[in-house]
């Protein structure tokens, strides 16, 4: 009897599953008989366990632990959600949480900082770009997804959650105990004029007022006679989409295309263009990135670069360009999914690749660290002018003095050369303003 | 949601049959129908099968069913514990036994692959790789992504050389060891006096000389007038557990429950129990363990606790004493299950716990801090046995200490 009830269980999933199948134009379509053959291994492998496993399991159990395990299978964006965590991403996208201020990402099956955010908790404790979380509050953080681990690094602002660090070059592992905080971050950084006629912007993060506030700049810097623009985006980890997009139709727009979507059904593509006319259309543009550069600033430098309205300069980015779904599912889980990629105008992929400069300038993971540390130091001390418990930090900077910061130079000297050469060439300007369609799909 | 019921009473005994090589149950046929079935498992499975569909249909790259099915198995038995896994249809039968062994148990915490323990005496411990090592590169590739039972297999032994890069906490660079496959040397327990009368066993490991190797050193401390015992079961990997019961055997009472077998199979159970009088009758017995104790070693030191005739000192052990058994399905793969495990007299499960010490003792200094190795032999006064002695010592003195008569 129990055989024939297993069986017809198969079978109806079997029959719901080909139902699916039919109604989608997937391509590969897989053989009923095979599916009927693999469900059947699935629906004795679990009675095998219910039945012989030392002690008593649940079905439930075991079959998130399949479902965790199919997403596996597929790329660390995608995960299995089960009811108390999709509820809880439910509420965290609308309410307000402390965190650290780091983006993490799992790579090579490691919780990974892809870059501690300026002016957060994290940044302030010294978490580096490519530390691996190892531990979360004691508990090893092999098992979680990305998911569970941003659950569990969140909480009220003020509580302390300690974590432990392994870092390339470090025999050790690092214990850290971070006090949480509402993360307001200032995405649009350290405006200024760093030589004549080149202004310089840092574009944080990509949120809700980055617009504003780049507009904001930009025209104060075009009052002080800016004519050329670097733009920061080293370890921007993005953020919202429609900002990514706002951002890069200042300098391209008139309708252009920033960035598109493509997946394996026709509605996961969809065209993004610029909605209205560029409101900085000549200025002379450098972007700088590197391997912590991801999603929306990786988007940014795509569109930029294959319309030929900036050099981008620095390390080939972090390669983060997929567009996840959440699909809800029937028994109050959901299954969160990679459904499309995005790809520059040209064509060209996001995903694993990233953006490759116009101008390679290598810097190494130490000099990047080094750097970032520079700055920390330069605003703590700025911070706190008078302090007097700060003389390690005062000695500590005067051996980073010769920290360079090679990319922005290379940037800088570049722009003075194109100003110059628009200046000898006036009238031809065109030449240099870019605008010129990109090449390919 | 309703459990999945026992085990069926009509398992074929070639199965149930306790620590039948796996070869049995290879050759046996189909495994029986699902014990259960109605609206929980229906449920389980449409969730399973919607997925299924939602991911070969909408996900960015096309995958195929075998890898999701796979995959899904995978996954299953791996939130069960680390050990549980699937051997694909594909695969090889494990070669009797392998011409040499590197003699090191690893096991995964926090994402890293560590060192359980070497083998005291075997090719590993004697290139120097010790308890707690972290490895990262086995003959130059990263070990991030392989799965614990192939590392298993593969530090079982071999016939080549395998170099392994460890860390090592405080040690500032990598460390590269060549393990050269071979045997385990040197006696698998000794005996030392470590004063007038408290003698001290360190075993090394369990095998077949062990028990009458254990024999021969009470004897010898018996003799050499040891009222009181250190036993030293440090560093101690995973190996056989009827050794460990055969030394129990040696130290508890006739009569004295060693430690059960537990599991769901019909057939699995089993009870150990002293069944001479002790061939060493002094005490009390402070028992040694720390992280790198395992299996064997833990079911030993659970014994002794439990009869109250040990006080365990050190560290935490490392939490491991299971039974596993192979169960094969119709594609040729087969699953490899904890079918059971052992707890210990008073009911303290081993697997995934550990044995939480009586006396804490925090380990020697790191490596950078000390010279030469970290062997209890090559260094004179071992600290953590210079305090089991004072205990010892105490005891005596004051009287009573965790059921021990004065």
């Amino acid at each position: 009897m129990m055989v024939r009830k297993a069986a017809l269980t198969a079978a109806a999933c079997v029959a719901a599953l080909l139902a699916i199948h039919r109604n989608s134009a997937a391509p590969g379509r897989v053989s009923d008989r095979d599916l009927r053959r693999q469900l059947d291994i699935f629906v004795s492998a679990m009675d095998v366990v219910g039945r012989n496993y030392y002690r008593e399991t649940e079905e439930r159990d075991l079959a998130y632990g399949a479902l965790k395990g199919m997403c596996a299978a597929l790329d660390p964006h995608s995960q299995f959600m089960d009811e108390e965590i999709y509820r809880e991403m439910k509420v965290e996208t609308e309410g307000q949480f402390g965190g650290l201020g780091i983006e993490i990402t799992i790579k090579e099956q490691f919780l990974t900082v892809v870059a501690p955010i300026e002016d957060t908790p994290a940044f302030k404790e010294g978490i580096k770009p490519g530390d691996r979380i190892v531990e979360i509050e004691g508990e090893p953080t092999n098992d979680l997804t990305l998911i569970e681990a941003v659950r569990k690094l969140r909480g009220p602002p003020g509580t302390v959650v300690r974590i432990t660090v392994m870092r390339q070059g470090s025999a050790d592992l690092i214990p850290f105990s971070i006090t949480r905080a509402n993360i307001q971050i200032q995405s649009v950084k350290d405006a200024s004029l760093i030589a004549p006629g080149v202004g310089y912007i840092r574009l944080t993060q990509f949120q809700e007022h980055t617009g504003a506030d780049l507009d904001r700049a930009l025209r104060s810097l075009e009052k002080e006679g800016m004519r050329a623009l670097v733009l920061d985006m080293r370890n921007n980890p993005g953020g919202l989409l429609q900002v990514a997009i706002e951002i890069a139709e200042k300098f391209i727009g008139d309708r252009r295309l920033i960035v598109y979507t493509k997946g394996r059904l026709e509605s996961q593509s969809s065209e993004f263009k610029a909605r209205s006319r560029a409101t900085h259309p000549d200025l002379l543009l450098a972007v700088l990135v590197n391997k912590g550069s991801a999603s929306g600033s990786e988007i940014v430098a795509g569109a930029l670069q294959d319309w030929k309205r900036a050099v981008v300069v620095g390390n080939t980015t972090f390669g983060k360009g997929s567009v996840q779904s959440v699909l809800p599912l029937a028994d109050g889980s959901a299954l969160r999914l990679t459904t499309a990629r995005y790809f520059t105008p040209g064509g060209r992929v996001i995903q694993k690749v990233g953006i490759e400069p116009d101008i390679p300038v290598e810097m190494t993971d130490e000099e990047e660290v080094k750097l970032l540390v520079k700055r920390r130091l330069e605003k703590m001390l700025a911070d706190n002018p008078d302090a007097e418990d700060l003389d390690r930090e005062r000695e500590e900077i005067g051996q980073l003095v010769d920290v360079r910061d090679l990319p922005l130079e290379r940037a800088v000297e570049l722009l003075q050369g194109l100003l110059a050469y628009r200046r000898s060439e006036d009238g031809r300007e065109g030449a240099l303003a870019g605008g010129t369609p990109p090449s390919g799909g | 949601m309703r459990r999945l019921r026992p085990a069926a009473p009509f398992l074929r005994p070639a199965i149930a049959a306790l620590l039948v090589a796996a070869a049995a149950a290879w050759g046996a046929p189909t495994p029986t129908p699902p014990a259960a079935g109605g609206a929980g498992v229906y449920r389980v499975l449409d969730v399973l099968c919607d997925v299924m569909g939602i991911i070969q249909r909408d996900y960015i790259e096309p995958v195929g069913t075998e890898t999701l099915v796979q995959y899904a198995l995978r996954g299953m038995l791996s939130s069960l514990d680390p050990y549980s896994h699937l051997v694909p249809a594909a695969a090889a039968p494990a070669a009797a036994e392998p011409p040499g062994t590197y003699g090191l148990e690893v096991a995964y915490g926090d994402r890293l692959l560590r060192v359980v323990s070497p083998v005291e005496g075997g090719p590993a411990w004697r290139a120097g790789v010790r308890s707690g090592d972290v490895v990262l590169k086995i003959d130059g590739e990263a070990v991030e992504e392989r799965q614990l039972v192939e590392l298993r297999d593969l530090f079982r032994g071999g016939a080549a050389d395998l170099a392994i890069e460890v860390a090592r906490r405080g040690e500032r660079d990598l460390l590269t060891f060549t393990l050269k496959p071979g045997t385990i040397e040197g006696p698998p327990a000794r005996a030392e006096k470590l004063d007038a009368d408290i003698g001290l066993l360190r075993i090394g490991r369990f095998d077949d000389g062990t028990a009458a190797g254990a024999a021969s050193c009470l004897g010898e401390l018996a003799a050499g007038g040891a009222g009181s015992l250190v036993l030293d079961l440090r560093d101690c990997p995973a190996g056989d557990v009827e050794a460990a019961v055969a030394v129990a055997d040696l130290l508890l009472p006739e009569g004295a429950p060693i430690a059960s077998l537990t599991g769901r199979v019909e057939g699995v159970q089993r009870e150990f129990v002293s069944v001479r009088s002790p061939a060493f009758e002094g005490r009390p017995i402070v028992v040694l363990v720390n992280g790198g104790t395992s299996g064997a070693a833990e079911v030993l030191a659970g014994a002794l606790r439990a009869d109250r005739r040990g006080l365990l000192m050190g560290a935490k052990s490392f939490g491991s004493a299971f039974e596993e058994r192979s169960f094969p399905l119709k594609d040729g793969s087969s699953l490899v299950l904890i079918a059971a495990v052992y707890r210990t007299p008073d009911g303290r499960l081993l697997q995934g716990e550990g044995l939480a010490v009586d006396v804490e003792v925090p380990p020697p200094a790191p490596a950078g801090e000390r010279e030469g190795g970290g062997r209890v032999e090559e260094e004179g006064p071992d600290p953590v046995v210079r305090r089991a002695v004072d205990l010892i010592k105490g005891i005596r003195i004051i009287g009573a200490t965790g059921g021990v008569d004065p």
